[in-house]
């Protein structure tokens, strides 16, 4: 970011140059709540065209400002004001940072001269907040305030994204001053040389190439790049959580999602393959499962923006630098790998899902095909985590990843709603659908309250089994079925509650409601919710049990398939 | 394995303790550490890890933090080269001054 020279002659308060400084980056809505600390920024506020919107509490203003970021691709930004406010941002400052979106959160403190003093709603959040900020400040003069927030942004987003922390005492927000000039932000970035000949050598050796995908090609914005080679090399692909929608799901040689809840034919590829080509992956253990046992017979090309991923965790034989990309078309060659696409087909042909679930209770999986096929690609499907997620993940089907937003690193239950409520700001043309547990949506219920305040047509579909399901599934095959704390069967009768927020609501209890679920919720106008009781028994399947090979699926193991 | 580390980084608010969560965070037990300013705005960083995990993905890790300027691993055995130097000089320099007087 070059530096430049605001006006020394130009007096304005702290809160005045903060919401400069977002003008000047283009933001048009943050998400946020008021309090003791930030007042003077709610005060000036008013004299801004930035549109605002009221949370119910500071988690959901952080993850809400997560999932405008993932779908507009712009930097989010949330707000609270110091102690309980700044705490509660935390979870979704982790989150973000987990899944490298960028964000900007801006937080009240109380005033410098009683800094340190355990001042009424004093905490220290910079120093909370350390370990999950790509970078952090306190702005101690209102001179810096105007410099800092734009340094902020050019840190949030280059590179590899990240959420940053700005806190504000409240002395400097209403103190006048004018505005010193920024800085020029240079931000450590993958500069290492890029050993393009070598990976094109590697690549006309391979006899069994195959492609493991992560979330970081479509933050490159290289998802059209990607499927252009894979259309010209027709090397099969597998992808990660964060990656879905990166290939093209119609694709023969699209074997799926890998990892712990993958398909067979993208696990057991990866098991086969002699080349592994990794594009904005990082190895991570739900992916990889017991990794001394991933890839064993593969060399590795590893691209990623972020140098600190290279050999991380797997030894790469080949580095590309942050420009990977850019450097696909380069490696575009003949290749005589017929054997292993027909091989690949083959195994993701042996294996296709199944709809066919016995009985007349609703079944997740088909309730979840079903419903993406009517929403069609301007759906966009926020998850919670738990069950539900990975049956979004393996059964909506999307066609480019930022219209599945899932929380992947940190796993936060209660994601789904604030992020669907920040997915409906980015792209309001989207029919954005969040589908939650019972668990999850009682983590950010609250949130109900902000669909309705702004009449936002976001569509609630809560999977209810009356438990917490992933943590009941891991202690039925875990733990000897001794079942501790999952039971939920004392919920709330979510459509009369979603009611009592003023959002219409239906309930689904059988198989034969589901054509006419999926009709009303799609073309209700507003706001809808849809409460539907599935099947308590379902599980997830396929499933690598934890600290297992991807090849030891539960019901598909490698040895004994081939 | 022990490992020495230098590293420049800019006397920013919590630059210091952000460097130390990464490194303890990582993995790493930080033997020792001796901090001075190189100038106004940037600390002179030295420290001795140990740590089973490589160390070049600590030097990443540390490299990722904005306030950091640069990080080098320092081998051991020219320190105590470099050491041994000083020492000779200021023996020499010693015995000039004494022999002067």
């Amino acid at each position: 970011m070059e530096g430049s020279k605001p006006d020394p002659t130009i007096i304005k308060s702290g809160a005045h140059w903060l919401l400069d400084a977002l003008q000047a980056e283009g933001c048009e809505v943050l998400f946020g709540y008021p309090g003791g600390a930030i007042m003077p920024v709610y005060d000036a506020l008013v004299d801004y065209p930035i549109k605002h919107i009221l949370v119910r509490h500071e988690q959901g203003a952080a993850l809400a400002a997560d999932g405008y970021a993932r779908v507009s691709g712009k930097v989010g930004v949330c707000m609270a004001t110091s102690g309980p406010g700044a705490t509660n941002l935390l979870t979704g400052i982790a989150n973000a940072f987990m899944d490298s979106v960028p964000m900007l959160v801006i937080t009240g403190q109380v005033s410098t001269n009683v800094m340190g003093t355990d001042a009424f709603q004093e905490v220290d959040i910079f120093g909370m907040s350390l370990p999950v900020v790509k970078h952090s400040y306190i702005v101690r003069r209102t001179e810096d305030v105007y410099a800092t927030v734009r340094e902020a942004f050019a840190i949030a987003r280059s590179g590899k994204p990240g959420p940053v922390l700005v806190d504000l005492p409240k002395d400097i927000t209403a103190g006048l001053a004018a505005a010193r000039a920024m800085k020029v932000v240079e931000v450590n970035a993958n500069k290492q040389s890029a050993q393009i000949e070598k990976a094109k050598a590697l690549l006309a050796q391979a006899k069994k190439p195959l492609l493991y995908i992560g979330g970081g090609v479509a933050m490159a914005g290289a998802e059209a790049v990607l499927r252009q080679f894979i259309r010209e090399t027709r090397i099969p692909a597998v992808w990660t959580l964060k990656a879905k929608g990166s290939v093209d799901y119609r694709d023969a040689l699209d074997l799926g999602m890998l990892g712990m809840h993958g398909t067979p034919a993208s696990n057991f590829a990866v098991q086969e393959c002699d080349l592994l080509i990794v594009l904005g992956a990082r190895f991570d253990d739900r992916a990889t499962g017991k990794l001394s046992t991933f890839a064993p017979n593969a060399k590795v090309i590893h691209g990623d923006i972020d140098a600190a991923e290279i050999d991380k965790l797997r030894k790469a034989d080949v580095a590309l630098d942050e420009r990977f990309a850019e450097y696909l078309p380069e490696l575009v060659q003949e290749l005589a790998i017929d054997e292993w696409r027909e091989h690949c087909a083959a195994m993701k042909a042996k294996y296709p899902e199944r709809y066919d679930a016995p009985g007349d209770k609703v079944f997740a999986p088909d309730f979840l095909r079903k419903l993406s096929l009517a929403g069609g690609d301007k759906a966009i499907v926020c998850s919670d985590v738990g069950q539900h997620q990975m049956w979004v993940a393996q059964h909506f089907q999307v066609n480019r990843a930022n219209a599945h937003l899932s929380s992947g690193g940190l796993g936060t239950m209660g994601y789904g709603l604030p992020a669907a409520i920040g997915a409906h700001y980015a792209d309001p043309d989207a029919c954005v659908i969040c589908v939650s547990g019972d668990g999850g949506i009682m983590m950010n219920i609250q949130e109900l309250a902000t669909m309705n305040r702004y009449n936002l047509p976001v569509k609630v579909i809560v999977l209810d089994n009356s438990r917490l399901g992933m943590v009941k599934q891991w202690q039925e095959l875990f733990f000897g079925e001794r079942y501790s704390e999952v039971d939920l069967s004392d919920n709330p009768d979510f459509a009369v509650l979603a009611r009592a927020f003023g959002i219409p609501a239906i309930s689904v209890e059988s198989r034969d409601q589901v054509d006419w679920a999926i009709e009303q919720i799609l073309t209700s106008p507003g706001p809808f919710f849809c409460h539907v009781k599935i099947d308590p028994q379902a599980n997830v399947w396929p499933l690598v049990p934890p600290g297992k090979s991807n090849a030891e699926m539960m019901g598909y193991d490698y040895e004994t398939e081939y | 394995m022990k490992q020495n580390i230098e590293c420049e980084i800019e006397q920013t608010e919590g630059s210091l303790i952000r460097m130390l969560g990464v490194i303890e965070r990582r993995g790493y037990k930080l033997d020792n550490l001796n901090v001075q300013p190189l100038s106004k705005a940037v600390y002179n960083v030295q420290f001795c890890v140990h740590s089973e995990r490589d160390i070049n993905i600590l030097i990443k890790q540390l490299e990722r933090l904005v306030d950091v300027r640069s990080v080098r691993r320092v081998d051991l055995a020219q320190v105590i080269n470099d050491s041994a130097h000083v020492a000779s000089y200021q023996m020499h320099a010693y015995q000039a001054s004494w022999l002067a007087s």
